[in-house]
């Protein structure tokens, strides 16, 4: 059951109303508060960021503390001492467990200091023995030993922390640099399917909690980061741009769920768009520094053509039924992974300037769609965007041109004023609409 | 529900401190129980996020000649073995490089072997290995001290530089680091004396 903040609030309000006007008796209002559970305020939520902190510290300062390595003592007693916090903690969660404590701040609290006591033995004990590998295997191991307690404690900063261990080893196994075409770096993939039941369950219970969006945009910005890494992974180069399409074509539609449309609160609806126009914005100028190589873009003689394609169509399939049933922006936004493979495959053809050619007429057809219809809707914010990845294109174009100053400079000041001026215009018909009694006005 | 939560407690609970006391006892015995073998090294002192200073070490073992080319054909992600064996001084080196799991326990896991590119060409015989045993973690303030007393023995083109050497317990899979040596004397003391 979705617990939303805001209507709580609102319930909680009307409740003392209802009982004095004898619309439903006390017991039902004591019903209902009793049902939703307590209405979370500003005083919980500093609690519960005090608790998270102060846990940091404390384990991090006793990672420091062993980490130092203590000369003087023995390799047995420097395993006990690296042990001993993971052990207090594992007490800890037991007593959290046992006695069924509900308050989120201890939860939280002893599930950090729970997953930063499991790093510290694993990293002491490697220290104490001069062993455990690379830090890559170190982060894995904490990872997998890590997860449960997310689970356990229901700790969104441990799963947060396992997060960032798991992309953190993404980036250390790959080693790019090495130009090492490693396939371990696709082991992200169920590694995170490990913890993301966890941001799942935290999202059907309370989509609107902060902890909700913090692990949202917590997700989203590890697959964004990681995604980068599976192209040198025996993909072909631009076939990561389909991955990343394919990847925020699905976030954006997870996004469709939440009923909450603002920005921060619901980066996979939102953020997820940024994402899809970014890569259609370099598929439009990628062809042109390729044109002349004899590398396919895309090859069905690779297995990764066929994955792509696989993941192409379910991810377009879910895109028709979630315009069906949700918003026609679905339609527009899910046929972005198709129309980028398709682009792909021409670019990959004997007239490669054909994939060019329909990345910038899909671009600016997407930008005049979101213009058109924002204006139209008043919907300011699909205005802006579609205007911004507009201007975008132009700028994109205008790099490659050898256009004088003067016209370079005459076309900024040209962009700027029609940005600002239909923001403006299309405010002011906002607010008349919104004054108008009927609460809209014929167009 | 709190039953299969309590079960899935006390499975975490055994998991996790199962995990490094694992370690603890298998490092343990071949502490104990492995054939010791002395790398002559050549430190410096980089940090690890978690686990604090240490010393990195390169050794001269990992330069292997071998008695003829290594067959088998590619290298790329291929496991394979070094055979350790002791020189007349009693400092270690490769013997040979093997591509199956010797039978012995006198041999190393490498953790990476290219070959040595010589008069435009890769040598069919000569290699470099990495050993999976580099870091010898040390006290935070003693590690740079360690470095610096390496640098200027070396400098001083001293013998002390061809006394410096590692301990290494090799038992099965596993290779542990043991000990650190500078001029013939633990590290420790010899920063002590220092």
């Amino acid at each position: 059951m979705s617990k939303n903040s805001k209507a709580l609030k609102w319930l909680y309000g009307e409740l003392p109303g209802l009982v004095a006007a004898g619309v439903i008796p006390q017991q039902s209002a004591d019903s209902i508060k009793k049902h939703y559970g307590e209405l979370p305020t500003g005083r919980n939520l500093v609690f519960i960021v005090l608790c998270i902190l102060g846990a940091l510290l404390i384990g991090g300062g006793a990672l420091l503390i062993l980490a130092h390595n203590w000369d003087d003592y023995s390799r047995s007693t420097k395993t006990v001492l690296a042990l001993a916090p993971l052990f207090a903690s594992i007490c800890a969660g037991f007593f959290v467990l046992l006695k069924d404590i509900g308050n989120t701040g201890i939860r939280e609290a002893v599930g950090i200091f729970w997953t930063v006591s499991t790093i510290c033995a694993l990293s002491i004990v490697g220290q104490v023995y001069n062993c455990g590998g690379t830090l890559e295997d170190l982060l894995l191991a904490a990872f997998i030993l890590s997860v449960p307690i997310s689970y356990l404690m229901r700790s969104s900063a441990s799963c947060m922390i396992s997060l960032a261990m798991l992309v953190s080893w993404a980036f250390n196994v790959h080693k790019f640099w090495y130009g090492n075409e490693s396939l371990t770096v696709l082991f992200f993939i169920p590694l995170l399917l490990m913890i993301l039941p966890f941001m799942i369950w935290k999202w059907i219970k309370a989509v609107d909690s902060l902890s909700s969006v913090w692990l949202a945009w917590g997700l989203f910005i590890a697959v964004s980061l990681v995604t980068c890494l599976f192209p040198t992974a025996h993909l072909h180069s631009y076939e990561s741009a389909i991955w990343y399409i394919v990847i925020y074509t699905a976030l954006f539609l997870t996004g469709l769920l939440n009923p909450d449309k603002s920005f921060f609160r619901n980066p996979f609806l939102n953020a997820s768009k940024l994402g899809i126009g970014v890569c259609l914005l370099i598929l439009t100028f990628a062809f042109r520094y390729h044109v002349y190589s004899t590398h396919n873009f895309i090859s069905p003689d690779s297995i990764s053509f066929w994955i792509s394609l696989a993941l192409v169509i379910v991810v377009s399939v879910a895109a028709f039924f979630s315009g069906r049933k949700f918003s026609s922006e679905a339609f527009v936004w899910g046929s972005a992974p198709l129309a980028a493979f398709l682009m792909l495959l021409l670019g990959s053809s004997s007239y490669p300037l054909t994939g060019e050619l329909l990345a910038n007429i899909y671009l600016i057809a997407l930008s005049g769609w979101l213009i058109v219809t924002g204006a139209r809707d008043l919907i300011i914010t699909r205005l802006n965007y579609g205007m911004l990845l507009g201007i975008a294109w132009i700028l994109f174009r205008f790099f490659d041109s050898d256009w004088s100053f003067i016209l370079r400079g005459l076309l900024f000041i040209f962009l700027g004023i029609v940005l600002i001026g239909v923001n403006i215009f299309c405010m002011r018909r906002k607010r008349k609409t919104d004054d108008a009694p009927e609460g809209r006005i014929a167009a | 529900m709190k039953k299969i939560l309590i079960t899935l407690f006390a499975l975490t609970a055994l998991v996790q401190i199962a995990a490094p006391l694992y370690n603890v006892f298998r490092w343990n015995n071949v502490l104990e129980n492995g054939r010791q073998f002395k790398f002559r090294t050549a430190p410096v002192d980089p940090a690890d996020p978690f686990r604090g200073r240490y010393v990195q070490l390169r050794f001269d073992a990992e330069n292997v000649q071998l008695p003829e080319p290594l067959k088998g054909g590619s290298l790329y992600r291929v496991p394979l073995y070094a055979l350790i064996d002791e020189d007349k001084d009693g400092f270690a080196y490769v013997k040979n490089l093997v591509k199956e799991e010797p039978a012995t326990d006198s041999y190393v896991k490498v953790s990476g072997c290219y070959p040595v590119w010589r008069d435009g060409k890769s040598s069919e015989t000569d290699y470099h290995v990495s050993f999976p045993f580099d870091r010898y973690y040390m006290n935070e303030r003693k590690a740079p001290d360690a470095e610096n007393a390496y640098r200027s023995m070396n400098r001083n083109g001293a013998d002390a530089v061809k006394n410096s050497y590692a301990t290494v317990r090799v038992k099965g899979k596993i290779a542990i680091l043991d000990e650190l040596y500078l001029d013939g004397v633990p590290v420790k003391d010899y920063l002590k004396k220092k």
